[in-house]
This record gives C-alpha cells, structure tokens and sequence, in this order.
C-alpha cells in the first residue's frame, strides 16, 4: 500500500474525530442550552422571594420543570450519542457546585445586606456570571473531550 | 499487505463513517450524510453494505412524522476499525523506517 494514501486515510479519520467531537460541544453549548437553563435557573432564584405557601414553590417547580423538561428534549434532538464518562460527571458536578456557590454566597451576602428582593439580587448574579462562566465551561469540555475521547 | 489491513474498509466514505462512529455511542443519520457529504441514497447503501459485514447496526424509530435512523458501530465494527488504523499507522512507520 502507498504510505501517501495510508496518511491521507489516517488524516480522514482524525478528522472525522474532531468532527464528532466538534457536534457534541456544538449541540451541548448551542445558544438554547445557554438560555432555557438560564431562565429556569431564574425562576428557581426569583421564587426565594415570593411570598406564601403557594406561589414560592409554584415558581421553583415550574423553573425546575423548565430545566428537566429542557434537558430530556435536548438529549432526544441530539445527532450524536455518547454515555459521559467519569472525567466528564466530574467535570459537570464540578461547575454545578460552582454555580451552586455562586447562589448561596449571592444569597447570603443579599441577606447580609439585607436587600429587600435577596432572590432577586441573586438571579441578577446568576444573570451576569452565565455567560462567562458557561463559555469557560464550553472552552474547557471542548478541550477535555478532545483529549479523552477515545481513537 | 498487512493481514489487518481491511480493503472492505478501505473505502473513503466507509472509513468515514466508521471513524464518525468509533468516538461515540451513536450517530443520526443526518449527521453522518452531512458530515461526509454525500446523499441519503448513497449513505444508505454504505450502510447496508457496512450492516451486512456485521459492522454497524441501525435502529430506526418514529416520533409523530418524523423518522430517525441512529447508527452505531458493533463490537466487530470497533475491532475491525481499530486493526485497520493500526495497519495504516505501520505502513506509515515502515516507509519513515526505510528511508
């Protein structure tokens, strides 16, 4: 065989690699997956301030269902399949307890100052930090999948 | 040649989609058309062909209107795959080798 058409085929199988790689960053990030979770994320931090039995967890409840509901669409619509692996739960649980941070140090410090809305001042935090925070997440998933994604 | 050498394999739209497969559980069919750019009719004979070596599988199923075919790569598929880079790779260390 010509080793100029072996390393053409093994360039063709790299790159169709990065390809799959690329489409599962891309679907995972998209600008819906930036935002729906967001919004529910919202919700939740906005429901902190309302008042009675009802309308509180009414409020969280319905920025919880937005997020699963979210995500069990999201996973059907998706065009490439992968079970995460340990690396990957690590790193999600990882940023999860980071936002988690973020929402209890926000909440604690609106309290502390005793703001009159501490849900309110929480979700505008939580507003400000997703963006950056969600494309550092995408930056570093990208190059941890491209390093642990198996050949 | 090499006995891992796969010439069945060898084929640049077949060896694509099973480099697109090997890295993931599944794949749409969509995906796997437009990522090696070609039609729905020729990716479906690539897959047949593949189906019927035993290298991929194809699980079609129906929400409301909508059809979707999830492709995924057999066990036989992953090894055949595997041996085949494999042999590429030494073919390209004996060349580097003897010059």
């Amino acid at each position: 065989m010509d080793p100029r058409d072996a390393q053409a085929s093994l360039a063709r199988i790299g790159g169709m690699r990065e390809r799959a790689a690329d489409e599962l960053v891309g679907h995972n990030f998209r600008l819906s997956a930036f935002t729906v979770p967001m919004l529910g994320l919202l919700l939740i931090c906005a429901s902190f301030d309302l008042p009675g039995p009802y309308w509180r967890p009414a409020v969280a409840l319905l920025g919880m269902g937005l997020n699963v509901g979210f995500l069990i669409v999201h996973q059907r619509r998706a065009p490439v399949g992968r079970k995460m692996t340990a690396g990957e739960v690590a790193l999600y649980l990882w940023a999860a307890g980071i936002l988690l941070a973020l929402i209890v140090t926000s909440l604690i410090a609106a309290r502390m100052l005793d703001t009159p809305r501490p849900g309110l001042m929480t979700a505008g935090v939580v507003a400000v930090a997703w963006a950056p925070l969600g494309l550092g997440f995408r930056r570093l998933y990208g190059v941890f999948l491209c390093r642990n994604m198996p050949h | 040649m090499d006995p891992d050498f796969d010439e069945f394999l060898h084929l640049p739209a077949r060896l694509s989609l099973v480099a697109l497969l090997a890295p993931v559980e599944w794949a749409e069919f969509g995906f796997l058309r437009d990522s090696i750019g070609t039609s729905d009719s020729a990716l479906s004979k690539h897959l047949s062909a593949l189906t019927a070596a035993g290298y991929v599988q194809v699980h079609k199923t129906r929400h409301g209107n909508t059809r979707r075919a999830r492709v995924r790569l057999t066990p036989a598929g992953h090894e055949a795959f595997r041996r085949h880079a494999a042999a590429l790779e030494r073919v390209i260390a004996a060349s580097r080798a003897s010059d």
